[in-house]
């Protein structure tokens, strides 16, 4: 998943942080949405984090 | 913390990532020339978003996933998508809808990447489009379970799929047709955002999902003003043709 490194992460980090938002709006079910968004703020915080290391990112 | 706290906090995260992430994207200058834009997603907006894509079409392409996985997967998303417009959970379905757009133009880019479109994918492509926004559509009838925007979503497929047909009919008499406001990519980025922020607003406003319902009557009238233009300027090439 080295191609992932940096953005990657980061773009996946947020798509999940978003379903998890939507779930915690709109359902009852808070558990799965709780769930979601912290995964999904710990894949973007790893994400930044690998960025600001620098090192190989996939070019844009 | 509070709902409409919450929806707040989830609109300025979507608008600041928007905002920095092109920001940052065309500080660098970059060369934007290959990418086709549209009125309403400028070559600009598009080649950001691409590049967003770039580290999944590495990752696919080196494990040699076919293009043709990520195109039945995004019929997968729509189910999803349909079902969650069904359980009333909106947000999630406009995410949902952007999610499998997205892996409509991965597929395509991947394509390109490894030997090039074939005509096999490039056909499948185009079928599974009509039955990914069929259920997309199907999701969205179900919420509003009865009265006139039912109308709207069935004048909303019509559009869809006539869109394509009339662009697959041109091609098929020789003729060129990528014109019109409302393609694919620019449907799939009105209905999206349009339930994410409908369901923002309801949390926010209280005024329940006139957003949505105006983003399908949008959909509903401007893909159908884009079949006529289409049916419009193909007609117009063949008739110079013919007289050539």
């Amino acid at each position: 998943m080295r191609e992932l490194r940096g953005k990657g992460w980061r773009v996946v980090g947020y798509f999940l942080w978003l379903l998890g938002a939507g779930v915690v709006l709109d359902s009852d079910d808070t558990t799965a949405g709780r769930l979601l968004l912290a995964s999904g703020a710990a894949l973007f915080a790893i994400g930044v984090w690998q960025s600001a290391r620098g090192g190989a990112e996939t070019p844009t | 913390m509070s709902r409409p706290l919450f929806a707040l906090l989830n609109l300025g995260l979507i608008l600041g990532a928007a905002f920095v992430g092109m920001r940052l994207y065309w500080r660098a200058h970059p060369d934007v020339s290959e990418v086709r834009g549209s009125r309403l997603l400028s070559s600009r907006v598009r080649a950001w978003y691409f590049s967003n894509l770039d580290p999944f079409e590495e990752l696919l392409v080196r494990r040699r996933v076919r293009p043709i996985a990520l195109t039945y997967l995004q019929v997968v998303g729509s189910i999803l998508c349909a079902w969650a417009y069904a359980r009333g959970l909106v947000f999630s379905a406009g995410v949902l809808v952007l999610f499998s757009g997205t892996l409509d133009i991965l597929d395509g880019k991947v394509a390109r990447h490894i030997n090039g479109d074939s005509p096999r994918g490039a056909f499948l492509d185009s079928v599974m489009d009509r039955y990914a926004e069929f259920f997309t559509f199907v999701g969205l009838m179900m919420f509003f379970g009865a009265g006139w925007r039912i109308w709207m979503v069935l004048l909303a497929i019509l559009g869809g799929f006539m869109v394509s047909y009339t662009r697959a009919r041109a091609e098929g008499l020789g003729v060129r047709c990528e014109i019109g406001w409302l393609q694919r990519p620019e449907r799939f980025v009105l209905l999206g955002f349009g339930s994410i922020f409908s369901s923002i607003a309801v949390h926010l406003l209280g005024i329940g999902h006139a957003l949505l319902v105006l983003t399908v009557t949008l959909l509903a009238v401007l893909s159908n003003v884009t079949a006529v233009q289409r049916i419009t300027y193909v007609s117009r090439a063949l008739a110079r043709s013919s007289h050539a």
